[in-house]
């Protein structure tokens, strides 16, 4: 990753990926819920948003609002899917990863 | 409604005129039979009027929310919000409802807070830049 503006820190990774996990019902509580069930770590709701909203203004996340529910109480989803930008930026992230824990790599932790 | 008279209600009818007796006799039990239908009429229409917004978190909290959150953002956070207040309502009470949304609202004022206040501290770091400018 040259370009700094591809910058994602971890959190932004992890959102990144449960978004595609989810398929079309990607939205706010399936995709804290997914986050929360991989990490085993508690996420609250304005970290989420402000990470999703940081991430659409880099073009990483796309989002259109569905229909409201009563569930809701008669209020709207979210709903968010990667771009292209993002599957090609998870694509190098892991890359690097891969390069990073080379054979040698894992010899060395002992 | 129907047109068709009912055969029983008709007999108890007849005896009822030819025994007035009887008729007193009945009152109570007509009487209560009244009363519970009321008491059910009147249940089931406040059970319409909660059903029309049954979800109804604390209104403190939701405030805070409408405060930090961006236009766009607030009914869709409210919303997330609002399906777990609903299972928690269902599975507990209100009151137990109400301190999950609470606590909701005060573990996420923290990245909130600091949202809002990174915006403002661009927008003053701005206007100190053009104030340079024009002078």
């Amino acid at each position: 990753m040259k370009n700094s503006s591809n910058y994602i820190g971890e959190f932004e990774e992890l959102v990144l990926l449960a978004i595609p996990s989810q398929g079309e019902n990607a939205y706010g509580v399936t995709i804290r819920q997914a986050l929360e069930d991989a990490t085993n770590r508690s996420i609250t709701v304005g970290s989420l948003y402000t990470t999703l909203s940081r991430l659409e203004d880099k073009g990483l996340v796309q989002s259109w609002v569905g229909e409201p529910t009563a569930e809701r109480g008669g209020r709207a989803k979210k709903h968010y899917k990667l771009t292209g930008a993002a599957e090609v930026l998870l694509k190098e992230v892991q890359a690097a990863r891969q390069r990073l824990m080379s054979a040698e790599t894992i010899e060395g932790l002992g | 409604m129907t047109s068709d008279k009912d055969p029983e209600s008709d007999l108890e009818a007849l005896l009822e005129v030819r025994n007035p007796l009887l008729f007193f006799l009945r009152l109570p039990f007509v009487a209560c039979d009244e009363i519970f239908r009321w008491l059910v009429d009147t249940a089931s229409k406040s059970g319409a009027r909660t059903n029309v917004s049954p979800l109804r978190p604390p209104f403190n909290a939701e405030y805070l929310l409408y405060l930090l959150l961006r236009r766009e953002d607030r009914d869709i956070v409210i919303g997330d919000l609002l399906e777990g207040y609903g299972e928690v309502l269902r599975r507990f009470n209100k009151r137990r409802a109400d301190i999950w949304f609470y606590w909701q609202v005060a573990s996420s004022l923290f990245p909130l807070l600091r949202r809002a206040l990174f915006r403002i501290g661009v927008l003053v770091w701005l206007g100190q830049v053009l104030r340079r400018i024009v002078s």
